[in-house]
C-alpha cells in the first residue's frame, strides 16, 4: 500500500470505522481513541497491507482494540465482577454522547453480541467474516445475534414505556 | 437436526439468508411446528430493530494523513561530515554552558554523576538549557521499513515549517552558528527540549542505554514508561508523523543533553521503532 492509498483508505473508513467505534462504546473520545490506533497500525504496516483488504484488515484491529479497551474500561470502572457496567457509570462519563434508547440497549449487550449486532448492521457482514474476525463459529454468530435481537426488543419496549 | 436448544442459531441465519437448501428446509418444517417461533423471528428481524449508524464523522481524521515521503540516507561522506560537526558542536557547547553557569549556579537545577550516570563527570546546569527548536542538530532514527538501518531526518521532516535558510530537499547539516544559543533561557515549559508538549505520540520511542534517566516530563496523555533494559519508552499517541518526529527530536535532544553526549552512535544510542 502506497501513502497515497493509505490517505485514501484514512478518506474512504476513518468515519465508518468512527461510526461503529461510537455505537460500540458509546463516547466518542474513546471512539477516536480506537479509530486512530487502528489507522497508526495500518500505517505501521502498510507494506504488507493489501489495498484491496485494507477495510477487513483494519475491522479485525478495530474488533481486538474495541473488546481489549473495554476490558479496560470495565476493570477501571471496578465493574470486573459482572465484567458489564452499569448504565450509570456510563452517564458519569464525561464524553457519554449518545443518550438515544438505541444506544442504551447496545451499551447493556454483552461485548461480543454488541460487536457482532454491529458487524451485521452496520457493516452488512457475513456470517463467514463474523466468524473469521471473531472467532466464532457460524452457528455460534447466529446463537449470539438471535439473543442480542431479543434482548435488545426487550430493553427498546421497556425504554417507549 | 433443528431442536428446542440449538434452533436460535439456526433461525437466525435461516433469516440472514446464510443456510443451505438442506438447512433452510429443515427450518422451514421446524418453524411450521413452531408458529410462536417464527412470529419472533419476525419480530426480531424487523427494520425498527436494526442497528444505524449515528450521523457522526470523525473529528481530527485529517491527522491521521501521511503526506511525507520516505527518507533517504546520506552519502557517507556527507554523513561522516554531519557527525564530525555534530560531535563539534557539542564540544561547543558544552563549553559555552561551562563558562557562562561558572560563576552562577544558585538558581538552575543542577545534577551530578549520582544522579543520572556516569556518562556525567561533573555538576552541570541541566534545565538551563535552551535549544532553539529552529536550529538542531540531526537526529539519527531507525526507519522502520529497514530493519533499524539508521537514517537522519532531514531538516523538513523534524519541523513542520521549512527552514529558511534550507532547501526543501537539502540533508541538514548544522553548523557551529546554528547550535545551543546560550543567552536564551528555558522561561517556560513551551521551548523546554523536554517534550513537555507532548499530547500524543504515535508509536514508540525506545531511548537506547539511557535507563539512569530518572525524570522526563510526562504530559497528561503521554505514557513515559521506563524500560530497565532500553531507556524511555513514549507510547500511546497518535500525533502525525511529522509532529512524533519533532517530539521524539526534543526529547532526544534533552536526553542528550542530560547525558552531556558528545555525539550519538548510530546504531545504539536512539532507535524510534514501530512495532
Amino acid at each position: 500500500m502506497t501513502i497515497e492509498e493509505y490517505n485514501e483508505c484514512v478518506k474512504l473508513y476513518g468515519d465508518e470505522l468512527y461510526r461503529f467505534a461510537l455505537r460500540y462504546t458509546g463516547y466518542g473520545a474513546a471512539s477516536e481513541d480506537a479509530v486512530q490506533d487502528v489507522f497508526v497500525t495500518l500505517w505501521e504496516k502498510r507494506e504488507s497491507v493489501v489495498t484491496s483488504g485494507a477495510m477487513g484488515y483494519l475491522m479485525r484491529l478495530l474488533y481486538r482494540r474495541l473488546v481489549d479497551t473495554h476490558r479496560h474500561k470495565m476493570v477501571e470502572l471496578g465493574a470486573c465482577k459482572n465484567l458489564r457496567p452499569k448504565q450509570e457509570e456510563y452517564e458519569q462519563h464525561d464524553d457519554f454522547e449518545l443518550q438515544d434508547a438505541m444506544q442504551k440497549a447496545l451499551n447493556q449487550l454483552p461485548d461480543v453480541q454488541r460487536q457482532l449486532i454491529l458487524m451485521k448492521d452496520l457493516e452488512g457482514y457475513e456470517y463467514k467474516e463474523m466468524s473469521d474476525i471473531t472467532g466464532l463459529t457460524e452457528q455460534q454468530v447466529g446463537v449470539y445475534l438471535f439473543r442480542a435481537r431479543k434482548t435488545m426488543k426487550k430493553l427498546l419496549e421497556d425504554y417507549r414505556k | 437436526m433443528i431442536t428446542n436448544e440449538n434452533y436460535e442459531g439456526y433461525l437466525m441465519r435461516y433469516a440472514d439468508g446464510e443456510l443451505d437448501q438442506v438447512e433452510t428446509a429443515a427450518v422451514e418444517s421446524f418453524l411450521a411446528e413452531h408458529p410462536e417461533l417464527r412470529e419472533e423471528l419476525e419480530e426480531l428481524t424487523s427494520p425498527a430493530l436494526r442497528v444505524t449508524a449515528p450521523m457522526a464523522t470523525m473529528p481530527g481524521k485529517e491527522r491521521m494523513l501521511h503526506t511525507e515521503t520516505p527518507m533517504t540516507p546520506l552519502p557517507m561522506g556527507r554523513k561522516w561530515m554531519a557527525i564530525a560537526a555534530t560531535i563539534t558542536a557539542f564540544v561547543i557547547a558544552t563549553i559555552a554552558i561551562h563558562i557562562m553557569f561558572r560563576h552562577d549556579k544558585s538558581n538552575v537545577i543542577t545534577a551530578n554523576a549520582d544522579t543520572i550516570g556516569s556518562t556525567v563527570s561533573d555538576t552541570i546546569p541541566l534545565d538551563s538549557i535552551y535549544i532553539n527548536p529552529a536550529k538542531r542538530l540531526p537526529v539519527y532514527l531507525a526507519d522502520d521499513n529497514s530493519n533499524q538501518k539508521i537514517r537522519p531526518i532531514k531538516q523538513n521532516d523534524m519541523y513542520n515549517q521549512p527552514h529558511e535558510d534550507i532547501a526543501d530537499d537539502e540533508e541538514y547539516i548544522p553548523s557551529l552558528e546554528q547550535e545551543i544559543i546560550p543567552g536564551d533561557m528555558i522561561a517556560e515549559n513551551q521551548n523546554k527540549p523536554s517534550a513537555t508538549n507532548v499530547r500524543m505520540i504515535g508509536g514508540r520511542v525506545i531511548v537506547v542505554e539511557t535507563n539512569q534517566l530518572v525524570e522526563i516530563v510526562p504530559e497528561r496523555n503521554a505514557h513515559y514508561r521506563p524500560d530497565a533494559t532500553r531507556g524511555y519508552i513514549i507510547e500511546n499517541s497518535y500525533l502525525a508523523e511529522e509532529e512524533q518526529k519533532g517530539i521524539l527530536d526534543r526529547t532526544i535532544y534533552f536526553i542528550a543533553n542530560r547525558l552531556k553526549r558528545s555525539s550519538y552512535k548510530d546504531d545504539t544510542t536512539f532507535a524510534y521503532i514501530n512495532e
